[in-house]
């Protein structure tokens, strides 16, 4: 594949890598995180006691490491936004015109946020709330049955989906409990 | 020599006990399984495991841990012979010739010659650990905190460049992250907390198990959960045992791949993935078939299988000699260690050698048993690739929540495995490698100390830093480690060939 004219790839890297557009993007928005974080650890590093009260040798500060890799990370992340500016990455906004990519990036995506929102649930919100028991099984059951559930299909001929998937849930989860409780004597929340 | 053959008998011979061998098996096959799945890492299964062996005599603990790594990586290979599906990302070479040849109808003599493979490279990985270990650790006694710097400078920009070697820039961001993140918390000399916002549970820092269960469970799992289905196993299994016929021809190979994949292994940060692809090239080259390679060649199959798992011994090498990881999975390893109270590194030699014999002994005794599981019971194990991952992974992520929680019995550390598991899948996403990012965070204190440390003895002065003869090695390394990732190097090098190559010519033109 021939590269188009204009495609400046760094100082660092493969010419396939730094082209793909949606790579690109990527880049430039994690340069932006990357700069700003990198920055606001310097200042912190900087501001950050040098304990001459104590006595203790300035050389041996608290800040100077974190400083110093505040500083590495800035230069990283400059080398980074600098490629990706000039490769355009900065029109973050602009669609690709691929609707087959973008439906399938879509499921994708759903799925992981679907993923990530019940496991969020299980172990931020209902974790130490509810019996833990109780609130395994549940996420278990949970889980199986939202990614296992045939939207086309009746809900009544699911009926075994639910069974096996409660039986699973019910099950592995009193494995757990029972292992850490009782064989590796842990206050379970 | 001898005092530590002596030292290895010995520790072979405490280990043999029923329990003992109950636990190496049992260990071992969880390990295969856990390889096996496509979505569960050697690192994932290490870590957890962590969790649930951390009160557990030190030995048992260890043993199982060990087990538990060679058997992943060995396991890996099934999957990637029976669904072109890697198990680890240390078996993506072994889908290269080990799915064609199960396409062929091969897939048991495939399963018999990986697993014969594994087994060599684990022996040869096995043999270099016991003679490098101590040879390594003697040498590191030479280190004061100026050298120590470099070497952990040197373990992150290596690690970078290995793991992300389409931009290493990002590798390097990685592991630079890490060494910040290992920052937080109460620093090692003054006792001063850094970066903790007041939160007392940030004081104490962040964890390396939830931080690793995170970063390379629960990310799998969104990773594993982007799909909607993976195809079963089809292939028909028949003769698993191997012919010496398909093995000895090769045994330049294996040996080859041995010895690389020790090499690549005992690179800190680097690993059984790139082993696993540096001995499948090497083997390429020197092969008098290269044509068979990626089309069902029984020797590339060796080549990567006996590599990743040389790769697991040679990681351990720096584990025990440096305290530095030579891998991700060998980085839990390392943190399991230091949570039953033994201290890799370069004293271990003078405080504990008899504990560096004994994990050679515990290698020697997972290799055995991976090599006997390996050619029993396939046809009934490989069934477990039929589980659908929409059972399994909440199953592995309630594992997740209960082992970050199990070690301190905080829920803090729950957050904390989230949090590096939402980042770790990000990170995969942007293309930034985990494993530089966590060796960061393992040695960010000793970073941290050591150059301060450094700075103190010589009075602010940063001469020793660039002088000291071990120094000057290191920082070359890393100079040519950074400069060999630049497009004019590349291109010089280019130049350089290209001349030498004209020159040649002319001088066998003139001759």
């Amino acid at each position: 594949m021939d590269w188009p004219s204009g495609t400046h790839t760094g100082c660092f890297g493969t010419n396939a890598h730094m082209n793909d557009p949606k790579m690109v993007k990527k880049d430039f928005i994690t340069s932006v995180v990357l700069i700003t974080f990198s920055l606001t650890v310097i200042t912190m590093s900087y501001t950050m006691p040098r304990l001459e009260r104590r006595g203790i040798d300035p050389f041996s500060a608290p800040g100077v490491v974190p400083g110093m890799i505040g500083l590495i990370l800035l230069c990283l992340a400059l080398v980074l936004f600098s490629r990706s500016v000039r490769n355009g990455g900065y029109r973050v906004f602009r669609r690709e015109a691929d609707a087959n990519g973008q439906r399938l990036h879509q499921g994708a995506a759903f799925r992981v946020l679907l993923t990530l929102f019940v496991s969020l649930v299980y172990a931020v919100g209902c974790l130490g709330r509810i019996g833990y028991y109780s609130c395994t099984a549940l996420y278990m059951f949970t889980f199986i049955c939202l990614f296992e559930f045939q939207t086309g299909k009746p809900l009544w001929s699911q009926k075994k989906m639910f069974l096996y998937a409660a039986i699973q849930a019910l099950v592995a989860s009193l494995l757990i409990t029972v292992v850490f409780q009782n064989l590796f004597l842990v206050d379970l929340p | 020599m001898l005092e530590g053959m002596h030292q290895f008998v010995d520790g072979l011979l405490s280990f043999l006990t029923f329990r003992t061998i109950f636990d190496v098996l049992w260990s071992t096959q969880l390990g295969i399984i856990v390889g096996m799945l496509p979505g569960l890492t050697a690192t994932m299964g290490v870590a957890l495991m962590t969790t649930l062996t951390f009160n557990m005599p030190p030995d048992s603990a260890i043993l199982i841990l060990v087990c538990m790594y060679i058997g992943a990586i060995y396991g890996g290979g099934r999957s990637a012979i029976l669904l072109n599906i890697p198990g680890t990302p240390a078996n993506a070479a072994t889908t290269m010739d080990g799915h064609p040849l199960a396409l062929k109808g091969e897939a048991g003599r495939a399963i018999g010659i990986s697993t014969t493979g594994s087994f060599l490279g684990s022996v040869i990985g096995m043999i270099m650990l016991a003679f490098f270990t101590p040879l390594l650790g003697n040498f590191a006694l030479n280190f004061q905190s100026f050298e120590f710097f470099w070497l952990t400078v040197f373990g992150i920009v290596i690690s970078g460049n290995l793991t992300a070697p389409k931009d290493p820039i990002k590798g390097w961001i990685s592991g630079f992250l890490g060494i910040f993140v290992a920052l937080i918390g109460m620093e090692g000399i003054h006792g001063f907390v850094r970066f903790s916002f007041g939160n007392t549970n940030l004081s104490g820092g962040i964890n390396l198990i939830p931080a690793m269960v995170g970063a390379f469970g629960f990310a799998e799992i969104l990773s594993m959960m982007k799909y909607k289905h993976v195809n079963v196993i089809k292939s028909k299994i028949e003769r698993i045992m191997p012919r010496l016929k398909d093995i000895y021809p090769f045994r330049k190979t294996i040996i080859r791949s041995g010895l690389i994949g020790t090499l690549i292994g005992a690179i800190p940060g680097v690993g059984e993935d790139i082993a696993a692809w540096v001995s499948y090239d090497f083997a390429k080259r020197g092969s008098k078939k290269p044509e068979e390679f990626g089309k069902g060649s029984v020797e590339g199959l060796i080549a990567s299988e006996t590599g990743n798992n040389a790769a697991v011994a040679g990681a351990v090498i720096p584990v025990l000699s440096l305290g530095i990881p030579g891998s991700a999975p060998a980085a839990v390893l390392l943190a399991a260690m230091f949570i039953h109270g033994v201290r890799p590194g370069p004293l271990i030699m003078i405080e504990s050698p008899e504990f560096v014999y004994k994990v050679v002994a515990m290698v020697f005794l997972a290799t055995c048993a991976m090599f006997v599981l390996g050619l029993c019971m396939v046809k009934y194990v490989v069934k477990v690739l039929q589980v659908p991952r929409t059972k399994l992974m909440p199953l592995i992520f309630a594992l997740c929540v209960i082992g970050s929680y199990a070690i301190e019995s905080r829920i803090f550390d729950v957050r904390v495995m989230l949090f590096f598991g939402v980042l770790g899948f990000l990170m995969v996403e942007m293309e930034y490698p985990v494993a530089p990012m966590i060796l960061g965070l393992i040695l960010g204190n000793m970073l941290d100390t050591n150059f301060r440390r450094a700075l103190v003895i010589a009075e602010g002065e940063m001469m020793p830093f660039v002088s000291r003869p071990i120094c000057i090695v290191l920082i070359a390394f890393i100079v040519v480690t950074l400069v060999s990732k630049t497009k004019w190097f590349k291109a010089s090098i280019d130049l350089v060939k290209r001349k030498s190559t004209t020159w040649l010519f002319k001088r066998s033109d003139h001759g």
